[in-house]
């Protein structure tokens, strides 16, 4: 942490534009996604750091550490956005995927197993996974900020689109044809709906209280009319006393 | 009610919703009907299913068809409110998370708490699932569904296109 402080205090020296038209990176950094001790990663190679970045890759080292993990690659902000962006953009039924493709497969700021273990846990909290994973990544690259441009990289655009094709529905919605494919669209819909509920189950499927605890839970909120929170309580509790004890 | 008086209204409801979201969103669907079609009478069955089938062909994160409800309440301002509600408590819990994540990762209870849950939060998916059908205009739509139902499970086939291909049979079948 100390040689980073004195790196950074040298490269405010009259010396380093000198070092920066260098091709510092090719001097000083030895490998593709090597940690430049004045330059910083190779993505910022050639610019000298302003103080607001050496604070950022200070607490960014702080969350490494926490984080165990070894790469100290930092996409920029600009990168980020356009990451989740991408994501976002390109994601039709169901982000996940995508999300691997971008995130492990084309940028490789991920490994593979990484990727899996950051899902269970954005599974675990609540919201839906995808965008919890973008708040995640923008988190441990750029703190809070991050995750703001994280968020609004994998929201903001799909929600204009969105917003615009529903304008062109409701502008056409009076003719009886797309009344008709609005119906068919939705009993689809909802078949999609059941068959992701089905796919998610996981091993529960084959033990009896799990079925049991389904089919309760299930039958509360739709006859009992009980509220999501109530369900939750109840037959959360129960689950997880009966995971606790082995039988889920 | 008056539009602004809505927009707390709807706020309020999607901040309670956002602790609930555990796996998704969808489990919530049964709550959100219950607010907007039998007590606030805000829209019909048909159009909250609707909304859901027109975020699912549109690209983005599914969590965009709550945007659309809040849309149809009270426009921009709505779409904007419903959205940030529902993504207020799970953002934080979120950033709080990945500051303590390897700690979260050594944790025996999260695995117990994800295997006890895995089963309610299915169960409530099926309880949306219930809701939406009730929108289902006659006969038809249920075959529909059932045909879809099946292709999902025996194919790979990608969601997009049967979501269209159901629009088509809409069409022609004058659903």
């Amino acid at each position: 942490m100390g040689v980073l402080v004195i790196s950074r205090l040298i490269a405010f020296l009259p010396i380093s534009p000198l070092l920066a038209c260098a091709k510092p990176n090719k001097l000083l950094c030895t490998g593709d996604h090597d940690y430049c001790p004045i330059f910083g990663p190779p993505n910022r190679c050639g610019a000298i750091e302003t103080l607001s970045v050496t604070f950022r890759r200070l607490r960014y080292h702080r969350l490494m550490q926490d984080s165990a993990v070894a790469t100290p690659f930092v996409p920029s902000r600009r990168a980020l956005f356009l990451a989740f962006l991408q994501i976002g953009v390109s994601a039709f039924g169901g982000a996940l995927p995508w999300g691997r493709r971008i995130l492990v497969e084309d940028r490789e700021w991920l490994d593979e197993r990484e990727f899996a273990e950051i899902v269970t846990v954005c599974q675990a909290i609540p919201g839906p996974n995808m965008v919890n994973m973008a708040v995640f990544v923008g988190t441990r690259y750029h703190g809070i900020l991050g995750a703001l441009i994280a968020f609004v990289g994998i929201v903001g655009v799909p929600l204009i689109m969105l917003l615009l094709l529903n304008s062109v529905y409701h502008a056409f919605a009076h003719l009886p044809q797309v009344q008709s494919g609005m119906h068919g669209m939705a009993a689809v819909a909802t078949a999609y709906m059941l068959y992701m509920s089905i796919k998610m189950g996981g091993p529960f499927w084959k033990r009896p209280w799990g079925l049991i605890l389904c089919a309760a839970s299930a039958a509360l909120a739709i006859f009992a009319h009980w509220h999501m929170a109530l369900v939750l309580l109840t037959c959360g509790a129960a689950g997880v006393v009966l995971s606790k004890r082995g039988d889920l | 009610m008056k539009g602004s008086d809505q927009l707390v209204d709807m706020a309020l409801l999607y901040f309670s919703l956002s602790f609930l979201c555990i796996g998704g969103t969808i489990p919530l669907v049964p709550d959100m009907h219950r607010f907007f079609v039998d007590t606030r009478g805000l829209m019909t069955t048909t159009e909250f299913a609707g909304y859901i089938a027109l975020a699912q062909v549109a690209p983005g994160p599914n969590i965009l068809y709550i945007a659309l409800f809040g849309y149809h309440v009270a426009g921009i301002a709505g779409a904007l409110t419903a959205l940030t509600a529902i993504s207020f408590a799970p953002f934080v819990m979120m950033v709080i998370t990945t500051r303590m994540f390897t700690r979260l990762q050594q944790n025996p209870w999260r695995e117990v708490v994800l295997r006890g849950l895995a089963p309610v939060t299915v169960g409530l998916m099926f309880a949306g699932c219930m809701v939406l059908t009730r929108g289902f205009a006659d006969w038809r739509a249920w075959a529909l569904a059932g045909v879809a139902f099946t292709v999902f499970m025996t194919t790979k086939l990608h969601p997009l296109w049967m979501i269209g291909a159901g629009a088509v049979v809409g069409v022609l079948f004058g659903m």
